[in-house]
Order: C-alpha cells, then sequence, then structure tokens
C-alpha cells in the first residue's frame, strides 16, 4: 500500500507543483509544541512546500522549531528529529516524507535487486513486444554510449506520467519522468531491456537495440483498479479555498457524465444548472441564468469561439458534445480582465485535442440522439485530428405520434479539429463547428436556427517567462422560421456574423506575478431581418429590415499576485470601446416626448463604416484572498464590465428567431457592478469542500420592453425597447464531498434580480416606476447530486433540485368592449407559478478498464423526474366556448422518463 | 407574426400536460370599465359603465347612477341619459359628432369623478367595397385524409389617407341572414326573419403596417369563414363591413386590446399587461381604469350573399326533407331575430 500511495502522490506532485529548489528555499518557522502533523500541514499551506506523506506515518508527537529564514531543509530535518520519519526531494519541486525504513528500502541502491527479486518471486507476466531500434549506428560502426529520451504517457489518452520509473535493471540505470511526463536515459549502446513502472498502470516492458540518440515513448495501460482513486488534475485539490479566484466553479467531462441527465444524454448545461448560483426559466428553455442575470449576460464560448444559443431542441439539450470536451469553467464571481462583453458569467468549454499516437473512437447510443468520435495522428507525434457527430433521430419518435406525422425535432452538431505541434514550445491548432436545430410542427409551422464557427489559435511558450497565445475566430448564426398557413404564409429570418481576433501574452518575469496582458477585437454583423411570402397564394409583403453592425475592441491586463503566504490578489484593468457602425439609417425623436413611430422628425443616413456612435469604460477587475488557515480562507472581488450586443427577446424564455442586437443611438451599453465576498474551508483534507458566498450586481440601462411590444420586423425597435436599472443579490452555500465511494455535492441558493424602469420624458414606466421581479427572479434554489459507487463497475447517482417558481403576470378579472372578453391583468411579474422540484437517477454499469480490453463500454439507465412530479412549465390562459378565458398549468415532463444509453471507447 | 409564438405555444401545450389553475391570491378589484365613442353619424351615441368581473366569470357588473357628460372644444356640453344596466345615451341636442372637433367626457360615480383624454374626430375615411369570394379548400389531415370544406373570404377596396385621413383604421363586421319559414298553420303564414349572426367575439380587425404609406388598398382580406349551417345561407346573408376611422392613440389602444384578448400567457409569451385607455381619475391619477372614450367616424359597405352567388358550393335547404330544423317552424327564436326588414336589404 505504501508503494500505492507514494506513486500516487507522485502523480499528484506532478501536476500541482511548480516551484524551483525546493529544499533551498529559505523559509520562518515558529512553532511552540505543537503537533507535528499540525506542523507539517502549516509549512504545506504557508510555504507551498509540496509535502507529501501519509497521515497514519506520522507519530503523535509534539515539535518546537524556531528559526529565521533557514532553509527548508534544515526545516523539514529539525521538524522530523526523532520521528523514525525521513524524507527526499522529489524532482525537486516536492518533498516526499515517509518512514525512514520505507524510503530506504525502496530508493537505496538495493531498490532494483530487491525489485528484482521480487518480480522473480511473483513471476509477474510482463509484456515483451518486437524489438525497437534506436538511433543510427555511427559511419564507422563503432559502439559507443547513446542519449536515450521519450515520453511516458497514458496509453491511448495522451496524458504524460509523472514519476514513472524508467530503468535498465542490468545496468542499474534509472530515472523518472518529469512534470511533462518526459525522461533521459544515457545508456551505452547495444541491446537492452528497458521497463517503465507506476503504480495505477500495468508495467512495461521492451527490448531496444540502441544504435546512437534516439527517441522512445511509452504507453502505460492502465491497471484493473478502481482508477477513480488516481486524479489528474491541473488544479489543486484546495483550489477553492488557495485560489484567488471567487465564484469559479469547473467541471470536468466525467463529472458531466456522471449527474443523471434528461433520457441519458450527458449534458454541459444542465450540468451547469446544478451548480450554485445557476438556474433556467423552466424545463425546456434556452439557456441559462447565473446570479439574477439574463441568458444573454452569459459569455458562452467553445475554444474561444463564441456560442450565442447554446441549446439543441429549445433547450432540452446544450449544443456541446460531451465526448470532446477538455474542461468547463464557469466564472460568476470574480471575472479576470481578460473576459468581458457579458455582465453575469462566462462559460468556457475547452476541448481537447485528437491523440497524437494513435487512432481511436468513442461514441454512444442514447433513445434520442447517437454520437460518435474518432481521432488519431495524421503524423504520429505532430499532427492530430478528430472529428465527432451527433445526430439526434427524435424525428422517428415524434412520427410515432399519430398528431406529430409531419412533425420534426431534429438536430445535429458537428466539431472537427487539426492540432500540430510545431515543436516542444509551440501548438498550432484549426476547429471547426456546426450546430443546426429543426423545430417543425405538422406542416403547418416551425423553427431552423444554426451556428457555425471556425478557429485558428496558435500558442508559443517563448520561454520559460513568455507564452503567446493567439485566437482568430469566425462565427455565424441563422435563425428562420416559418409558418404555411393560409394568407399569412412567411418565412422569416435573422442572423449575426461576428469575426474575432484576439492576443494574449502571459508573463512570469516577476517572483509572484502572473500577468496576463491582451487584447480582443469582434466585428459584430447583424443580418438583416427579412420576411417573404410563402407559396403564391401568401398575402405577405416581401419586407427586410437592416441591423446594425459594430466592432468591440478590448485591451486588458491581469496579475494574479502572491503578496504573501496569506494574502493573494488578482488586479485587473479592461479598457473596452465599442463602435456603432454604419451603413444605417438613423431615426431622430423629438424630444422630450415619448419614443414612437409618430415622433419621427428626421432620419440620418450613414455611409458604409461610419462611426454613428461610441462607447467605452473603463473596466475594473480586483480579487482578494486571505488565508485564515491551510483549509480556509476568505474571498472578495469587484467587477465592473460593459455589455454591447444584447438579446432582444421579452418572452419569459427565449425562443429560437430572438434577434441579437448591438448597441445603438437608442440603446446604451450595459454596465454592471459585481461584488463578491465568500468563506471557504475544507475539512478531511479536501475530501469535503465548503463555501459560502453573497453577491450583489447593479446593471446599468438594463434593456427592458414596453407593455406589449412588438419586437419582430421592427424598423424603430428603439420604440418598444426601455431603459432602467436592474439589481441583483443573493447568497450561495455549497458542499462537496470530492473523493470517496459516496461523494457529490449540495447546494443553496438565495438569488434575487429586480428590475426598475422610471417614466421620463421619453419612455413609459413599468408598474408605476416600481422595481418588479425579473422573468428568471427564483428566490430559492437547492441543489443535490449524491454518486455511490456500488462496486467496481457500478455507479449510481441521484441528484435532486428544487425552486421558487418564477414570476408570471397573472389575469385578475374580464371585462368586455362590445362583445370582445378582455382580460385584465395584474402589474408585470406579480405573481409565481408554483415551485419547481424534481428528483433523478442514474445506474450506470461499466466494465473493467483492463489493459488488453481495448473496447471499453458502459450503459447508463437513467429516470427523469423519478417521482414524476407534474411541474408547472408555465401557466396560461385559454378561452372557452363562451370566450371566458381560465387559468391552465402546463406540465411538460410530468412524469418519470427513463432511458437507457450505451456508451463506447477504443 | 404573433401567430408564430402561440403556435410554439401550442406545440408545448399539445405535448404537455394540461390541468386547470387558480392563482390563489389572484384579486379582482373591481375596476371602472368604459366604452362609448361619438360618430359622425346621426342618431344615439352610447357609453357603457361597468366593473371588471372575476377572471373566469362571464358576466360584467354594470354601474347604474352616475353622470355623464360629453363637452366639445366649442364650449357645448350635454349629458347623457340613463338607459339603465349601465347605458347612458347621448341624444345629440347640443353637442353633435363632426370631424375636426375635439371632444372629452366626465364621468361622476359617487364621489369619484373621471375625464378622458380629449379626442379630436378623424375625417371620415370612405371606402369603396367589400366584395366575397367562395373557394374550396383541401386539407390533408394527419392521418392521411383529405378533407374539403367550403370557405367564403369577405375582401374590401378602399383608398387609404386621402388627404387630411388618417391610416388608423379598424373594422367591425355584422352579418344578417334572412330566413324564410315553412307555411304555419292554421293560416298557413310564412315569416321572414332577420337573423344576426353572433360575431367572433374576438375578433379584432385593424390596419397593419402594410397601410402606412398606402394610397389605396384592393383585396385586403378582411376574414373567412367557412359556409356553414346552411340556414344562414339558403336566403341573403348580409355582411355590413364598418369602416372606423380612430385617432393614433385610438389605434395604439385596439392594437394592445387585440394583443391581450389572443394571449396566451405561455411561456414563449411576451408579459400581458393591463391596457390603460384613455380615462383617468381626475383626484387619483394612478387608479386603473379599464376602456375608451373615442371620438371617430364610421363609412358602412355591404355585400351579400345568395344560393346562386356560392357556386359551385349547393346550399342543402334545411326545411326541404323528412327532418327540417326547428327554425323551419319559428325563426323569432334566436338571439336578435327580428321581422322587421333592414332598410338596405332590398328586394
Amino acid at each position: 500500500m505504501s508503494k500505492l500511495y507514494l506513486c500516487l502522490i507522485c502523480i499528484a506532485i506532478s501536476f500541482s507543483c511548480l516551484g524551483q529548489s525546493i529544499l533551498s528555499k529559505k523559509i520562518s518557522a515558529q512553532y511552540q509544541d505543537r503537533p507535528l502533523i499540525e506542523v507539517l500541514d502549516d509549512l504545506n499551506s504557508k510555504h507551498r512546500l509540496n509535502l507529501y506523506f501519509k497521515r497514519e506515518w506520522i507519530p503523535d508527537q509534539n515539535v518546537t522549531i524556531s528559526l529565521d529564514s533557514t532553509s527548508v531543509d534544515e526545516v523539514i530535518n529539525q521538524a522530523l528529529k526523532d520521528s523514525g520519519l525521513a524524507y527526499l526531494s522529489y524532482n525537486d519541486y516536492a518533498i516526499v516524507i515517509a518512514r525512514e525504513s520505507d524510503l530506504k528500502k525502496q530508493f537505496s541502491q538495493d531498490y532494483f535487486t530487491l525489485r528484482r527479486t521480487q518480480k522473480e518471486e511473483a513471476e509477474t507476466v510482463v509484456s515483451v513486444d518486437n524489438v525497437v531500434t534506436i538511433g543510427k549506428l555511427s559511419n564507422d560502426g563503432t559502439v559507443r554510449d547513446a542519449t536515450l529520451t521519450g515520453r511516458v504517457s497514458v496509453d491511448g489518452k495522451d496524458e504524460p506520467l509523472v514519476g514513472v520509473v524508467v530503468y535498465i535493471e542490468k545496468l542499474n540505470l534509472s530515472t523518472t519522468t518529469d512534470v511533462d511526463g518526459n525522461y533521459r536515459l544515457k545508456v551505452p549502446a547495444g541491446n537492452h531491456v528497458i521497463e517503465a513502472r507506476i503504480l495505477g498502470f500495468d508495467p512495461k516492458t521492451q527490448y531496444i537495440r540502441v544504435n546512437g540518440n534516439g527517441r522512445f515513448d511509452i504507453a502505460m495501460a492502465e491497471e484493473a483498479i478502481e482508477l477513480d482513486e488516481i486524479v489528474v488534475s491541473g488544479v489543486a485539490d484546495d483550489n477553492n479555498v488557495s485560489s484567488v479566484q471567487i465564484g469559479v466553479e469547473r467541471l470536468s467531462p466525467i463529472k458531466i457524465k456522471e449527474i443523471p441527465s434528461f433520457l441519458g444524454e450527458a449534458d454541459v448545461v444542465r450540468s451547469i444548472l446544478t451548480l450554485p448560483g445557476v438556474s433556467t426559466v423552466g424545463e425546456g428553455a434556452t439557456g441559462f441564468n447565473v446570479r439574477g442575470g439574463s441568458i444573454d449576460q452569459n459569455l458562452v464560448m467553445q475554444d474561444g469561439a463564441l456560442v450565442f444559443n447554446s441549446s439543441h431542441a429549445l433547450g432540452f439539450f446544450s449544443v456541446f458534445n460531451p465526448d470532446i470536451i477538455k474542461n468547463v469553467t464557469l466564472y460568476k464571481g470574480n471575472i479576470p480582465a481578460q473576459y468581458g462583453g457579458r455582465l453575469s458569467s462566462v462559460l468556457e468549454v475547452e476541448t481537447r485535442d485528437g491523440d497524437y499516437r494513435k487512432v481511436k473512437g468513442q461514441g454512444g447510443v442514447g433513445p434520442v440522439s447517437s454520437r460518435f468520435t474518432l481521432e488519431g495522428p495524421l503524423v504520429k507525434d505532430k499532427l492530430s485530428f478528430m472529428v465527432a457527430g451527433r445526430s439526434s433521430y427524435s424525428d422517428w419518435i415524434v412520427r410515432r405520434f399519430p398528431d406529430f406525422r409531419e412533425s420534426s425535432v431534429f438536430f445535429y452538431d458537428a466539431n472537427a479539429k487539426l492540432s500540430y505541434r510545431l515543436s516542444d514550445n509551440a501548438s498550432l491548432s484549426g476547429s471547426y463547428y456546426r450546430s443546426f436545430d429543426r423545430f417543425k410542427f405538422t406542416n403547418r409551422f416551425g423553427f431552423s436556427w444554426s451556428t457555425t464557427t471556425a478557429n485558428a489559435s496558435f500558442l508559443k511558450v517563448v520561454n520559460p517567462q513568455l507564452t503567446l497565445s493567439s485566437l482568430v475566430s469566425y462565427g455565424e448564426i441563422d435563425n428562420s422560421s416559418f409558418d404555411t398557413e393560409s394568407v399569412d404564409a412567411f418565412e422569416l429570418n435573422n442572423g449575426l456574423e461576428y469575426l474575432k481576433f484576439r492576443q494574449d501574452f502571459y508573463l512570469s518575469y516577476f517572483e509572484n506575478h502572473s500577468i496576463i496582458v491582451g487584447a480582443e477585437l469582434i466585428n459584430y454583423e447583424g443580418q438583416p431581418e427579412i420576411i417573404r411570402p410563402d407559396g403564391d397564394r401568401s398575402s405577405i409583403i416581401p419586407e427586410e429590415v437592416s441591423k446594425d453592425r459594430g466592432r468591440e475592441l478590448a485591451f486588458y491586463i491581469n496579475d494574479e499576485i502572491e503578496v504573501n503566504d496569506k494574502i493573494s490578489l488578482s488586479v485587473g484593468l479592461r479598457y473596452s470601446r465599442f463602435q456603432n457602425l454604419g451603413a444605417d439609417e438613423v431615426f431622430v425623436y423629438q424630444p422630450g416626448v415619448e419614443r414612437s413611430v409618430n415622433n419621427i422628425i428626421d432620419t440620418l443616413s450613414f455611409s458604409d463604416g461610419d462611426v454613428i456612435e461610441t462607447f467605452d469604460g473603463w473596466e475594473p477587475r480586483v480579487s482578494f484572498k486571505y488565508s485564515i488557515n491551510s483549509t480556509s480562507s476568505i474571498k472578495a472581488s469587484y467587477n465592473r464590465i460593459n455589455q454591447y450586443i444584447h438579446l432582444i427577446s421579452n418572452t419569459a424564455a427565449a425562443v429560437p428567431n430572438d434577434l441579437w442586437q448591438v448597441s445603438n443611438p437608442h440603446i446604451p451599453s450595459q454596465k454592471a457592478n459585481n461584488f463578491s465576498l465568500g468563506y471557504f474551508e475544507n475539512f478531511k483534507y479536501n475530501v469535503w469542500e465548503s463555501g459560502v458566498e453573497v453577491f450583489y450586481k447593479s446593471i446599468e440601462d438594463v434593456v427592458e420592453y414596453r407593455d406589449l411590444a412588438d419586437l419582430i420586423l421592427n424598423p424603430a425597435l428603439e420604440t418598444e425597447l426601455l431603459n432602467g436599472t436592474g439589481t441583483s443579490y443573493g447568497a450561495e452555500l455549497s458542499i462537496n464531498k470530492k473523493k470517496g465511494k459516496l461523494n457529490g455535492a449540495f447546494s443553496y441558493t438565495y438569488a434575487r434580480r429586480f428590475n426598475q424602469i422610471m417614466e421620463t420624458a421619453t419612455q413609459e414606466s413599468i408598474n408605476r416606476g416600481q422595481r418588479f421581479p425579473a422573468n428568471f427572479d427564483k428566490p430559492h434554489t437547492v441543489n443535490c447530486n449524491i454518486n455511490i459507487k456500488l462496486k467496481k463497475q457500478s455507479t449510481i447517482a441521484f441528484n435532486f433540485t428544487y425552486s421558487t417558481g418564477r414570476p408570471v403576470t397573472a389575469p385578475t378579472s374580464n371585462y368586455f368592449l362590445g362583445n370582445v372578453v378582455v382580460p385584465n391583468f395584474s402589474d408585470r411579474n406579480e405573481f409565481r407559478i408554483p415551485d419547481y422540484h424534481r428528483l433523478d437517477l442514474a445506474y450506470t454499469f461499466s466494465r473493467s478498464k483492463i489493459k488488453k480490453q481495448r473496447y471499453q463500454s458502459s450503459f447508463t439507465f437513467s429516470i427523469y423526474n423519478l417521482y414524476g412530479r407534474d411541474n408547472a412549465f408555465s401557466v396560461f390562459f385559454q378561452r372557452d366556448i363562451e370566450s371566458i378565458s381560465n387559468a391552465f398549468k402546463l406540465t411538460v415532463l410530468g412524469s418519470p422518463f427513463p432511458a437507457i444509453t450505451y456508451n463506447f471507447s477504443f | 407574426m404573433r401567430r408564430l409564438i402561440y403556435s410554439l405555444a401550442l406545440i408545448v401545450l399539445y405535448a404537455g400536460c394540461v390541468e386547470p389553475f387558480e392563482f390563489s391570491s389572484a384579486e379582482n378589484e373591481e375596476l371602472l370599465v368604459i366604452e362609448g365613442s361619438i360618430t359622425q353619424s346621426t342618431g344615439t351615441h352610447q357609453i357603457m359603465l361597468s366593473r371588471t368581473a372575476d377572471f373566469g366569470a362571464g358576466n360584467a357588473k354594470r354601474i347604474p347612477g352616475a353622470e355623464v357628460t360629453i363637452f366639445d372644444d366649442l364650449g357645448g356640453s350635454e349629458r347623457y341619459v340613463e338607459l339603465g344596466a349601465g347605458v347612458y345615451s347621448l341624444r345629440g341636442e347640443n353637442v353633435q359628432g363632426v370631424p375636426g372637433r375635439t371632444y372629452f367626457v366626465e364621468i361622476r360615480i359617487g364621489d369619484d369623478l373621471y375625464r378622458s383624454e380629449p379626442e379630436t374626430m378623424p375625417l371620415v375615411q370612405p371606402a369603396d367595397s367589400v366584395y366575397f369570394r367562395v373557394a374550396e379548400e383541401t386539407e390533408i389531415l394527419e392521418s392521411g385524409e383529405e378533407r374539403s370544406d367550403f370557405f367564403i373570404t369577405i375582401f374590401l377596396d378602399s383608398p387609404i389617407n386621402p388627404e387630411g385621413t388618417s391610416s388608423n383604421l379598424r373594422w367591425q363586421i355584422e352579418e344578417i341572414y334572412s330566413f324564410v319559414t315553412l307555411p304555419i298553420q292554421p293560416f298557413n303564414v310564412i315569416f321572414t326573419c332577420y337573423i344576426p349572426v353572433p360575431a367572433d367575439p374576438q375578433r379584432i380587425i385593424l390596419a397593419d403596417g402594410e397601410f402606412i404609406g398606402s394610397n389605396r388598398v384592393d383585396g385586403f382580406e378582411l376574414f373567412k369563414r367557412d359556409i356553414f349551417p346552411p340556414e344562414q345561407f339558403i336566403s341573403r346573408h348580409f355582411f355590413n363591413v364598418y369602416q372606423i376611422s380612430q385617432t393614433d392613440r385610438a389605434q395604439v389602444y385596439w392594437e394592445d386590446i387585440q394583443k391581450v384578448a389572443n394571449q396566451q400567457g405561455t411561456i414563449f409569451d411576451p408579459p400581458p399587461a393591463p391596457v390603460r385607455g384613455n380615462v383617468f381619475n381626475v383626484n387619483n391619477p394612478d387608479e386603473l381604469v379599464l376602456g375608451y372614450f373615442s371620438a371617430q367616424t364610421v363609412d358602412t359597405v355591404r355585400t351579400f350573399t345568395t344560393p346562386g352567388l356560392l357556386e359551385p358550393f349547393v346550399v342543402v335547404d334545411p326545411c326541404d326533407g323528412l327532418d327540417p330544423i326547428d327554425l323551419c317552424f319559428n325563426c323569432r327564436t334566436p338571439q336578435g331575430s327580428t321581422l322587421t326588414r333592414p332598410s338596405y336589404w332590398g328586394d
């Protein structure tokens, strides 16, 4: 077990520690009669020593140390005095503490002798492939020493393996792989057996013939053990406490697939909805709301490309293929200065590179859609490809219902990525993405919407202090809606194009400073809103309403500073500037009276490229962390953010043909001040995480809508929009258990969002100028998900969610105008639909991950809405035969939805 | 375009489970509702005063005992006469509707005084004609079967925006058919009734954006209905179209009423809202008063059908056969039926 532990910590070490010359580092240590384990913990957290030890090895003894500006070497020696423990420096950036006897046994000169004996005793069967020839013979045929280099990675994953012992027994030569999985051995020319070992992986043995200098890479297969015990992560275990950032949530693809989902489809956005501070207005609603923000206030990116509609099938699924995701990060508190343009959050979805070493595939078959990903090298270790696709066959299901024979609910998305390693320090990648949705009800009406993006990015590590990253991204969205019925048959289109350039410089010239400096330019081109008649009989007159163009430019700098052991700062400044550009015609309204089409007194014409209006602003971003001790910290942040593009949608849930509109002389930029404060504490060596955060956000020039506004094909759109202020505030409590057979997360969020639209000379008020809850104001949200590993191959997961019903404007009475029965409505959003709650379950059974078994598969059986809660999707009003309106509650998914999904990889 | 959104709502309604729902705290405040107008036509003009009924209830609460007075911009005024049941009538002795003049009403109910915002009566905008077309339409059902029905569509030809007039147009359509009974014994008398067709109560027809800037409109589809039941078409069937020219403010008001009356309140609908009219409480401007008092002008155009004009549709005589309908023996039973022939009916 001790070796297992050592190997595991070796892996952890390699990914979490970045310091140099650790034993010579000068530190101060003052401890008076303190338990040794506390002293070690304290040293670890205060000085980031990367001490690794097994807690049961630490004797129950107290130590006293009083040393100023002394080397780590000396401090640890004194701490471990008379403890029976010893330490060793691991690759000069971590310190392993273990029993003296164990260390001697494992790492003495006798180590390989001992290993050989053990090996013989155990008669371990090792894999022996064909002989590999390395290097070229010298011209004169003489035999000489050669340098053997290579990289050890996880078989099939291209993940570097750190701390692997690579050795040639008969020569007593050994080394270990570094943080990138690389090793270097000086060996005499000739025939050898090279071996690589690390716990958790099957040992690898290979006959080699060394002729000269050369490269030999090793791929190691995972053993048939519970791999969850090995956590390979670029993020420290105590990141929630130690990081200076507040309000950052990270989801791994594994986590996303663990969460029970609707119809068994692993889904990024639905996973995000289980996080504190994230909510949605209803089942099947597009997008998500973060801390009382509207859906257009989330900056959603896939590999840096902007994603304007994150939903398939009106919001039941999201547009991200879970099989190609590397990381998902949600910034909802402090948004560092390198991000901007949206007021509430940043959702960054990173896709991984295709495998550089071998061709692989994975996919899944579910009740709604199937997906398949193929990846592999085009030039081994240099150029890789990945293509992935998902397509629904829900059309087939929908058409089983007699009433929907001509209906369609279809979507697909496709990703393609090429990644090229120019050198050890530079890489280039290009990606293409397209998603498409069609939603058609019989032959009468429907929608379609699509997103296309193309990216090229370049990363270069110039030197250890300077890395540069460049991105060019192009994207377009096309929305279409159609109605084939009778005299009004039409097809309506709108869209948006953008072109984005981004250049970042990562600087680490100064000790304890991590600086990012960069610039970003986005050019938005609103596509005209066009209506055409559908068929000869249609009375619709073709019409085109042009949409605005704009250019958003931003410069930013952000510095993460470790002031001392306790205090860290993230200080950033962003300057953003937006220009609304011609060609365009801008209406001039009569001053001092309510803006309406009847009050247009002039029209100003602007030529192509003319600057019509400019908005700009400085956006300071500050985040502060104070570590109370090694397991707890307090953090606070302040952000100011400007937003220059807005989703024009006055329905409770956005519809696919909603417009994206850039700021113009009549639609100012939205501005927000975000404040966050939090306390974070971890327990049981970071197995348990907890956090409490409060937040407050004030928004200027929030976009609201006149009562009964007409937004479609409106050339004077501004006459339907109102400006006001918004306020959101709330608190989040979260408790996570990250490891163990039973793990999971619980969160409670209290979040409010109010808007206030006052009457001015040029606009009417809403609710007589009193503040009112926004459509997505849902004060209480509880999320709880639990994963239980039943045995090696199976997991059962539960997910429970509860939230307050969303606000709604309800009819309070009827009246008559002649024959017309008119319902009279309450103030805007005065009432609420019933509260929402739901329990989901998922059971996953997978085959053990055995090395020789290339084909891996698993089944997931899930039940969405286990107890069949008939949650209100909406409350609506329908007239009876006497034309009297009555209220009804609509439930979309009001019964349990079971599903089986089959996933595979090879 | 709104229909697209309604349709989206519809698909969700189809797919989901629907059950009645009650807003527990939604209480009716019994707001004042005013409906009335003054037009250029001779005769009486009426105002109806009522209060909002509970949501889901069918009867308005009429307000008796109010004092209603109209004022014009020449300093004239005249008090309405209460006819009962919340209906008040203007005889036009001192104040008559004249295009170009401005009018407002004051209403005193108990201690509260309400006043309408002044409205200037627009010029009359005469319509050229209305006419109809009959067409058979075939619908392919989801089951794959075809179903054919005959429809009648009413079209309008009209100049738009003649000098000085407004493009704010609203149309009301009235349908009246005549029906002749079988000989009634013992005197073998035949009665001819003139029977109004209950109009679709939610039918609000307004000129929309396509009228702005146009000189005239030809073949504007006012509305369409199926040719059923046959008794409505066995004799002459009139479509009386009232072309109402109204103020900008009134046009916006009716547009909003049109939205609210047809809105369903689903997740894909814009938030509904109370529609504030042009009447306010003089002492409490924050009080929400519903309804509208308008100064408007009206022009009437008509068309009628006969069985021969409906061909190729064949009207089956409901009194000819073994099982004649009740109307064949007593045509006075439908609401509004009268034996008095309207003046425009002809021979």
